[in-house]
């Protein structure tokens, strides 16, 4: 039997006996694990006498308490609802739904949401329920062919195999007056009522219909039942968003407070950057097996070491392979790279030249230069995975109410994406809005500035937030609920990984926040972005033993030198070693001793040392190249025999012994060899098979 | 988060991950920086523009030895960083901080020793170690153990190698009494007396007579006076002392010294040798003839002259050459005060951390640039000269086996060319010729009508002709490898290397050393290379170059592009060849 119905006649005689007792007792008498559980006396204290004379408990043999038998049903109807505290505090979607799923079958859950009727949690549905004409009519797309007991068939089978018509629960009309009085009540007053005293509202000749009318309303969710964690007092009321919504405080602006301590690293950005200087210089191999983007494991290791470490809070958000996914999703997508699976025999992540020219520049212009590419990649593109878009619900569903909301039957298909595309620039010129409001200085709580914002502001006009956000959830406290899910969406996977923001706080829940110069670059308050140290004279020395050492960051030097040097270093100190191995691995390259000295006197801040230039220069002047040729060779059994070949053959031939000749092509052409069978000289392929040619 | 805000490029230095740090030399807080790093960090290298230190447990140790905490150590790195300092690096600086003290080394009698360990886990730890075990035969309580004195090197270098160093309070035996003044005035005529690096060095070593002191390494460059500093150390510690040496010549070096910097007669000065075996006060004896023996397996009978005499200090000249079975004895000679003096503490065998374990820590050590830039050796100018092979030769060289390509391009007949070249260029100043094959300095000496010196000639005429070398009355000399060690040439200008070995990176550094004893006038030396090019003595040649180049010296390389080329000439007399280079260096 479901909660819904209970004997609410017998609950009420027992809530007169409930409000004897004090809430001591009254958790005493719920504690117990089951109704067969005897619990020791003491937690009854002094009001065990009345709670026994009251029928409530009885006293075992051992001197144990244990519920009466007549108490039992009482007992689990109140146990049943202290699990659900469903009006304590804001409500929880999440619980509600819970709540829903664990009191509903799931073909009840979807008439309680379904297109037909205004769903649970908004306040159109009591309204509907007071106001429809036909009660008849407004009950019947929520009525389902179950019976109160034993509900396991869902509808399609009800059809197939013709179970027993629906049951209206609005029946006879006095159920009807007396639900439609306590909802009036209950909406009226805007809070929860206990059951007892909600009971007493009804006038006398409505009494008898109180039951059937609970029944009915905690059936269709028009009014909830819950137990007060104070008082364990047995409440009624309204859904639980439409009482928060009417009770909830106006919005104040979160208060903004001094926060020493508040970081934020453009991770996402450096994490790109790592990726990227590895693939500048070669280094980035991939598995050439694996359908996905698997890195070969010594370049992971690498880049795990390199990635910037995070704090405690974010790094349980973003482990080290959803950077790094995340960051090699980016570089292609903005084409800073390509994968060359199809292309080389090792494949590898190549940079591309638009790659590298945003590898060398400072790094603030890379982050400025990032932002920029991201939000036009915000805007404009069609996003295959929505998880990559913090806009790509909105603008799913611009599409589907824009186009249905056209009445120009001849727009063509550019112009309706033109319309989705300004749609969808909106969204984004909101976010901006509302970012552009939090503090710079001082922090504040994200909590608190996400509750408020998606409160008070709303998408521009024509944008998505202002149609339906969900299906058939209208309701502001739903529309709210998506503001604040897009605006957070926006924070964890746009400002915090580019650095836009500057947090401090134990964990998610927990964050204050503001917003940092790259942050007001975004949102339009600032022009430049100061981050990391100035693009500044090359901090590169060469030494005379050979060593490469950077006395600060400088990319741009690191990938150049990559392509001859030996690697000895990530990021500062001693990074590079000239040697001899990997000169002549770029010499194999293509490179040449002239492009690798003006390349090192390039990026060097001290003269060259002159050791260095004439051992560079010495180590390429040894390489040598050579000519492949590929020829025939003809082995004459005897130098008679060579000749008679040569005459035969002509001078294309080349004699390099009395008995060896060679055709200066890899292949003998058949007329040759026909030529040469036609004077009985055979030629058999030396290849242990002996097969005539 | 990330320390890329953090960056602070007016800072020195870098730490790196690895515990290197790197100096900037360049840097207006370089000697602020570089004083800093002495107290606590191996200098490793020291190029022209960036030096290198290491971080090591030793060091760290020696830095709390003398006072030095994890918490300065740390923030002085922090202070002076560009970058913040690795999380890993400062928990280590801390670790092995934390361990100093935690072991100590107290004499309980004669014969033996009292190892005592801060705490009981501690105490446990060693108790358990395999490698403990043959010395911690008898524990006395939870925290004690008592240990064969003869025991005390081992016991120690046994515990560094796990990772425990050991605070050695034992003491030493004062040795015999024998009080020596250095003079004011050498009996040779000039005012005498230690130059203040000298001095502080044996300061450091001494320190003050205390337990903390008294055993211990001392690095100097070639012609810096180890010899003085070893002189200075007898003056302070004032007991008999055994010096031992590479070779007789240096032993008589050592003598000649002693009797005209110090108060010592002759009768006080002995010489332990083949040819002699006078034990003196101060006694001066051989590596060779303390490792020699009559066969194999046959007892070293010579190891009794360190029981002949109640020495206060031992002095091992030229340190990184020890032989392996002096390692032993030394071992069982700790009771003594032990002073190890080097230019070069690199081990082709590795055995560095022995002698820091037996002998004893680095005290002192100063960059060799440093030294010339203050004047104390002669700057010196490293020119490599690459010259080709003559036609026949190259396919001689290129079919011969790799174990002979090396003589082939070393013996290149080409370079008797270079060198009348550059004796020519540098006619009015002293010159050594070295080389490693005798058929080829014998054939250098022939041709230019030099005097040969080689391991066969004798000891007297060796003595002669280095006199004559002194006064100028020889110009130029062509040797063997015997001029490596130990010769006292202070007036050798340029040195000229026709063959060298293997790539020996200390062969390169004694080589050099023969030239940077300070000189009158300019103060000037010039060390030449002379390779074969595009051969595997050119590849060795670098290896050889790497050491000069990590101790600050430029390295000059000039490319003749054929065998009968001659060296550029600008005109001048004696030229610096910079300007040549530079015009050939094309970019």
């Amino acid at each position: 039997m479901r909660f819904f119905d209970t004997d609410w006649n017998l609950i009420l005689k027992w809530l007169e006996v409930w409000e004897k007792l004090s809430p001591a007792t009254r958790q005493a008498f719920l504690e117990a694990k089951s109704h067969a559980q005897s619990v020791k006396p003491e937690g009854y204290g002094a009001e065990l006498g009345e709670a026994m004379s009251l029928g409530l408990v009885e006293q075992t043999s051992k001197g144990t308490v244990k519920p009466a038998k007549a108490s039992v049903p009482f007992r689990s109807l109140m146990v049943q609802l202290a699990k659900w505290p469903l009006f304590e505090g804001k409500p929880d979607r999440e619980q509600l739904n819970e709540y829903l799923h664990k009191h509903y079958t799931s073909d009840e859950q979807q008439t309680l949401a379904s297109w037909n009727h205004p769903t649970w949690d908004s306040p159109q549905r009591p309204e509907s329920f007071l106001e429809a004409k036909s009660i008849a009519a407004w009950e019947e797309p929520l009525l389902s062919y179950y019976e109160t007991v034993g509900d396991r068939y869902g509808y399609s089978w009800a059809v197939a195999e013709k179970t027993p018509p629906k049951k209206a629960w609005f029946t006879p009309p006095e159920t009807v007056e007396a639900a439609r009085h306590l909802m009036r009540r209950a909406l009226e007053s805007k809070r929860v009522w206990p059951l007892k005293a909600m009971a007493q509202e009804l006038p006398e000749r409505l009494r008898p219909a109180l039951d059937p009318a609970l029944k009915a309303c905690l059936r269709h969710a028009l009014l909830f039942a819950a137990l007060d964690k104070q008082s364990f007092e047995l409440v009624v009321g309204v859904c639980p968003f439409i009482l928060y919504m009417a009770n909830r405080p106006a919005p104040a602006p979160p208060a903004a407070e001094p926060c020493a301590d508040a970081q934020g690293v453009p991770f996402h950005m450096e994490d790109m950057t790592q990726v990227l200087a590895l693939a500048a210089s070669d280094e980035c191999l991939l598995n050439r097996t694996d359908y996905g983007r698997q890195f070969f494991k010594s370049v992971e290791t690498r880049l795990q070491e390199e990635f910037v470490p995070l704090p405690e809070w974010l790094a349980g958000w973003m482990d080290f392979f959803t950077r790094l996914r995340a960051a090699t999703d980016r570089l292609l997508r903005l084409g800073f790279v390509t994968d060359t699976c199809h292309k080389e025999a090792k494949r590898r992540l190549k940079a591309t030249a638009a790659g590298r020219k945003w590898l060398v520049q400072s790094p603030a212009d890379r982050l400025k230069e990032i932002l920029f590419e991201c939000q036009r990649l915000w805007k404009n593109e069609d996003w295959e995975d929505e998880d990559d878009s913090p806009e790509s619900y909105f603008a799913h569903l611009d599409d589907e109410d824009v186009l249905e909301d056209s009445t120009d039957a001849d727009e063509t298909d550019s112009a309706a994406t033109s319309r989705v595309s300004a749609g969808k620039t909106d969204l984004l010129q909101w976010q901006k809005s509302v970012w552009r409001q939090a503090p710079t200085e001082s922090c504040v709580s994200l909590d608190a500035f996400l509750d408020y914002h998606a409160r008070v502001s709303a998408p521009a006009p024509g944008a998505g937030g202002g149609a339906r956000p969900r299906r058939n959830q209208d309701d502001e406290l739903a529309k709210e609920e998506l503001r604040r899910e897009r605006l957070e969406n926006f924070f964890s996977r746009a400002l915090l990984p580019f650095g836009c923001v500057e947090a401090t706080g134990r964990d998610p829940r927990d964050l204050r926040f503001r917003l940092s110069s790259a942050g007001q670059y975004l949102v339009g308050l600032k022009r430049t972005v100061q981050y990391g140290p100035e693009h500044a004279d090359a901090p590169v020395v060469i030494q005379p033993n050979f060593e490469i050492v950077f006395l600060g960051p400088d990319l741009g030097a690191e990938v150049a030198l990559a392509s001859f040097a030996e690697r000895c270093g990530r990021n500062v100190g001693t990074l590079f070693r000239l040697t001899r191995s990997k000169m002549i691995l770029a010499a194999s390259r293509g490179a040449t001793a002239e492009g690798v000295l003006s390349t090192l006197v390039k990026y060097s801040s001290r003269p060259l040392p002159e050791n260095v230039a004439e051992e560079v220069k010495s180590w390429f002047g040894a390489c040598r190249s050579l000519t492949v040729r590929h020829s025939t060779l003809l082995q004459a059994g005897d130098p008679e025999t060579a000749l008679k070949v040569k005459q035969l053959l002509g001078s294309n031939f080349g004699q390099l012994s009395a008995t060896l000749l060679e055709w200066p092509e890899p292949d003998l052409p058949s007329k040759l060899v026909g030529k040469l069978r036609e004077q009985g000289l055979f030629l058999k392929e030396d290849n242990g098979r002996g097969g005539e040619i | 988060m990330s320390g890329i805000a953090e960056f602070q490029p007016q800072n020195p230095l870098i730490v790196q991950g690895d515990h290197t740090v790197l100096l900037e030399v360049d840097n207006p807080l370089y000697v602020e920086a570089r004083d800093a790093l002495a107290r606590f960090a191996e200098l490793v290298k020291s190029p022209e523009h960036v030096h290198t230190y290491r971080l090591t447990p030793l060091s760290i140790w020696n830095a709390c030895a003398v006072g030095e905490t994890a918490a300065s150590i740390v923030a002085t790195l922090q202070r002076l960083s560009k970058f913040p300092l690795p999380g890993h690096v400062g928990a280590s600086i801390r670790d092995s901080a934390a361990r100093y003290g935690c072991l100590k080394l107290e004499r309980r009698s004669e014969a033996a020793l009292l190892l005592r360990a801060r705490d009981l886990p501690l105490a446990e730890e060693l108790a358990h170690q395999k490698t403990l075990a043959p010395f911690l035969t008898t524990r006395l309580d939870p925290l004690e153990f008592e240990i064969l004195a003869g025991e005390r090197g081992r016991l120690k270098q046994a515990l560094i190698k796990l990772g425990f160093p050991t605070e050695d309070l034992a003491g030493y035996r004062p040795g015999e009494e024998f009080p020596l003044e250095l003079r004011a005035q050498a009996l040779s005529g000039p005012a005498f007396a230690p130059r203040d690096y000298q001095r502080e060095a044996a300061t450091l070593f001494y320190a003050g007579g205390s337990v903390r002191g008294g055993s211990g390494v001392i690095v100097l460059p070639c012609g810096a006076g180890k010899t003085i500093v070893g002189m200075a150390c007898m003056a302070l510690v004032r007991a008999s002392t055994l010096i031992l040496v590479t070779s007789g010549t240096a032993a008589r070096q050592w003598r000649a010294e002693l009797l005209d910097k110090t108060n010592l007669a002759e009768e006080q000065v002995g010489e332990y040798s083949g040819n002699s075996k006078a034990i003196c006060p101060v006694t001066i004896a051989t590596y060779q003839i303390l490792t020699h023996r009559q066969g194999r397996d046959a007892p070293f009978t010579h190891f009794e002259l360190f029981d002949r005499r109640d020495w206060g200090l031992i002095i091992y000249d030229e340190v990184h050459l020890l032989p392996a079975p002096v390692f032993q004895i030394t071992a069982s000679l700790q009771a003594r005060r032990r002073l190890g003096l080097t230019a070069t503490l690199v081990r082709e065998d590795g055995r560095e951390d022995e002698v820091f374990a037996l002998i004893g820590p680095k005290k002192y050590d100063v960059p060799w640039k440093e030294m010339e830039k203050q004047g104390w050796i002669a700057t010196a100018t490293c020119t490599e000269i690459r010259l080709p092979l003559e036609e026949e030769r190259r396919m001689d060289y290129a079919v011969a086996e790799a174990r002979h390509k090396f003589r082939i391009a070393s013996e290149n007949p080409g370079k008797l060319r270079i060198v009348r070249q550059l004796l020519e260029r540098h006619r009015d100043v002293p010159v050594l010729i070295i080389g490693m094959y005798i058929e080829q300095v014998d054939g250098f000496a022939r041709e230019l009508g030099l005097t040969l010196l080689t391991g066969a000639t004798s000891q007297r005429k060796r003595d002669e002709v280095y006199a004559r070398f002194r006064k100028g009355e020889i110009r130029a000399l062509v040797v063997s490898k015997i001029a490596n060690f130990s010769v006292d040439l202070p007036d050798a200008a340029v040195a000229i290397q026709v063959s060298g070995m293997f790539g020996s990176r200390q062969e390169e550094a004694q080589r050099l050393g023969r030239i940077l004893r300070p000189k009158p006038g300019e103060n000037q030396a010039h060390f030449y290379s002379v390779v074969s090019r595009d051969t595997v003595e050119q590849d060795f040649a670098l290896k050889r170059q790497l050491f000069l180049c990590e101790q600050g010296y430029e390295y000059r390389i000039v490319t003749l592009d054929r065998p009968d080329e001659l060296l550029p000439v600008d005109g001048a007399a004696a030229p610096s060849e910079t300007a040549m280079l530079q015009s050939r260096v094309s970019l």
